[in-house]
């Protein structure tokens, strides 16, 4: 009797899904129901970014005071952005110095290249998403300095999307979609508003202190250096 | 591996109910439960192939650790003395270690494709070292065991990619005692272990810069090192009823009676007092044998264990007393594993599954075990 419950056991479970998975997979074995944020952080790990996007609003707003949850909420906006985060880890020591934003961010950013200007913007408002859900933090989970490793980390990705929101709004009006190379024509497109909201990003960029701060700075300082409307300075700003 | 054969005593199944039931008792009384996980601090491999299922039957050193009462039933007065080493591995690093051998098609990797293997899958590995007397009668062992599993996660706790290590370190001293009840078909035994635990974890954001800096001191990393210290007993009773061809074993368990305190160091959380169960039946010939076992840990439920992680099955086939194969069902998964017992020296293999949490399927490591023994 008890071999063939072994035999049932081990059969059932096929030697990778674990028998006390839910729903129960045999009578024997009673299953264990994951919590939400073990559903979430399931999803995470398997890269499933959609259903880590479902799992998390409505954790989110099931227990809105959870503030562990917006910058992992944050960081799925912006890998569903096609934001390269794990190459931006690598590499993020090394940026700033001059460099401007786009060439710092360039290598992180998914190309315009393949996409309707809807689908990129699509892209481009997810990474606002991304900024405000970690806006929605209470100050003292968002301090650069502070020792607790959510709010620091919650700052450094505010300053790292808000970078890359500035980046790939400029890319906009740079990069032939059908190509993906450069095409200073592209700028014939950008408006004053579009001006405005890029300078805005921009300077919150500059003024996060994380990573890319400097190189968001390094920008503003060139482009308002051309005495225009705002307008004409990006737009001379991104035609060189 | 001999198998006994001849019923010592007659069974007095009043007697033997009120000692049972008086042993229940005492560990039903309020205010002595107090505790952590189920992870054994050390675990034969044979005994890991066959489930973990090692409450009525244990190998060598783990005997001690398994269930004292075992010591009184194993055939003769000598039990064991020798040396034992294992490694374990989880299978992704074994895939890792082949990709980045010299001629591989990853060959010519440096720390940075390491990181990558990481990312892609768990690292973890381990040693477990023990040295040992024990006889009918008790005996005394030292063990050590040492892991690192290391994880790469690209969305991290905290949203970034995030590299997370957890370690444990386990290093100790056993002394066990063990009796059979006169006339009775009964053992009780007693381990008392001297523990020195260390359960460093650290999570590394790699997208701050400070956070990584600070790690490329090698003393910063030995620092997390920082054993707790703590004594702790173990007690145990085997009932054993024993026939010319089938054998019956049911045995009660007390981990850390009255609870192990540990102080110092990192300040390792407490063990409680953990009470456990199994079962078991022996089929056997003069010299072969298939014991079939179940435990049940964690009875009172005190670290809230779930079904997959505290129910332990499995069966030994024991052939001519040379050869060993063993199949379980440990922390929800299949394990299975091999020990070929060559007098003075004894090899064994296993492979197996553990959850690292309580959560069923939520981080599983596929682990190789190979183990070497020697003595008699």
């Amino acid at each position: 009797m008890i071999p063939l419950m072994l035999v049932y056991l081990a059969a059932s479970s096929c030697g990778t899904s674990n028998l006390g998975r839910c729903p129960a997979s045999n009578p024997l074995v009673a299953c264990t129901e994951l919590t939400a944020d073990e559903k979430i952080r399931e999803a995470l790990d398997d890269q499933d970014l959609a259903s880590a996007q479902v799992l998390l609003e409505a954790a989110i707003a099931d227990e809105p005071e959870n503030y562990e949850r917006y910058p992992l909420l944050a960081a799925v906006y912006a890998g569903l952005s096609g934001f390269n985060l794990l190459a931006i880890a690598s590499s993020s020591a090394s940026s700033g110095g001059g460099a401007s934003i786009m060439d710092s961010m360039d290598a992180f950013l998914p190309t315009p290249e393949g996409l309707t200007r809807t689908e990129y913007r699509a892209k481009i408002d997810l990474l606002g998403q991304a900024i405000s859900t970690i806006g929605a933090l209470p100050a003292e989970f968002l301090a650069t300095s502070a020792t607790d490793k959510y709010a620091s980390s919650a700052s450094q990705q505010l300053g790292i999307y808000q970078a890359a929101q500035a980046s790939m709004y400029m890319k906009m009006f740079t990069t032939n979609f059908s190509t993906g190379l450069p095409d200073p024509s592209q700028l014939s497109d950008l408006t004053d508003e579009d001006a405005a909201a890029i300078l805005t990003v921009l300077a919150d960029a500059a003024a996060s202190g994380g990573a890319f701060a400097e190189a968001a700075a390094s920008t503003l300082a060139t482009i308002n250096s051309g005495g225009g409307t705002d307008r004409d300075n990006l737009a001379n700003f991104l035609s060189t | 591996m001999p198998v006994k054969t001849e019923l010592k005593y007659p069974i007095d199944s009043v007697v033997l109910a009120i000692a049972m039931v008086m042993l229940f008792l005492w560990n039903a009384m309020p205010g002595i439960c107090f505790a952590r996980d189920l992870s054994p601090v050390y675990e034969e491999t044979f005994d890991i192939a066959a489930g973990g299922a090692s409450l009525t039957r244990a190998s060598r050193y783990g005997a001690a650790l398994a269930n004292p009462a075992l010591l009184p039933f194993s055939g003769s007065f000598h039990r064991w003395l020798g040396s034992e080493f294992s490694l374990h591995i989880n299978r992704e690093s074994v895939d890792m270690a082949k990709a980045m051998l010299p001629g591989s098609s990853g060959s010519g990797s440096d720390s940075s494709d390491f990181v990558d293997h990481v990312f892609e899958a768990p690292f973890l590995a381990g040693t477990q070292t023990s040295l040992a007397y024990l006889n009918a009668y008790g005996g005394i062992g030292f063990f050590s065991k040492f892991e690192v599993d290391l994880e790469a996660q690209k969305y991290g706790p905290t949203g970034l990619p995030t590299i997370i290590l957890n370690g444990k370190s386990y290093t100790g001293g056993t002394v066990s005692a063990a009796k059979r009840v006169p006339f009775l078909p009964l053992s009780l035994g007693l381990t008392a272990k001297y523990l020195m635990i260390s359960e460093p974890t650290l999570a590394i954001d790699l997208a701050d810069p400070n956070a990584a800096a600070q790690f490329q001191d090698p003393s910063a990393l030995s620092g997390l090192v920082n054993p707790s210290r703590g004594i702790g007993y173990d007690m145990g009773a085997l009932l054993f009823l024993q026939g010319p061809r089938v054998d019956w074993r049911w045995a009660l368990k007390i981990d850390d009676v009255g609870g192990s305190s540990f102080s110092g160091g990192d300040s390792v959380e407490d063990f409680k007092q953990v009470v456990s169960t199994g079962a078991s039946v022996t089929f056997h010939t003069g010299k072969d044998a298939i014991h079939i076992a179940v435990d049940r840990r964690d009875l009172q439920n005190t670290y809230g264990t779930p079904a997959f992680k505290s129910t332990r099955a499995g069966v030994k086939f024991l052939l001519r007393g040379y050869i060993g194969f063993a199949a379980g069902y440990y922390d929800g998964y299949p394990s299975y594993g091999a020990e070929l017992d060559l007098i003075f020296l004894k090899l064994g293999a296993a492979s197996y599954r553990r959850e690292r949490t309580a959560s069923p399927g939520l981080s599983p490591r596929d682990i190789y075990v190979m183990n070497l023994a020697t003595g008699f």
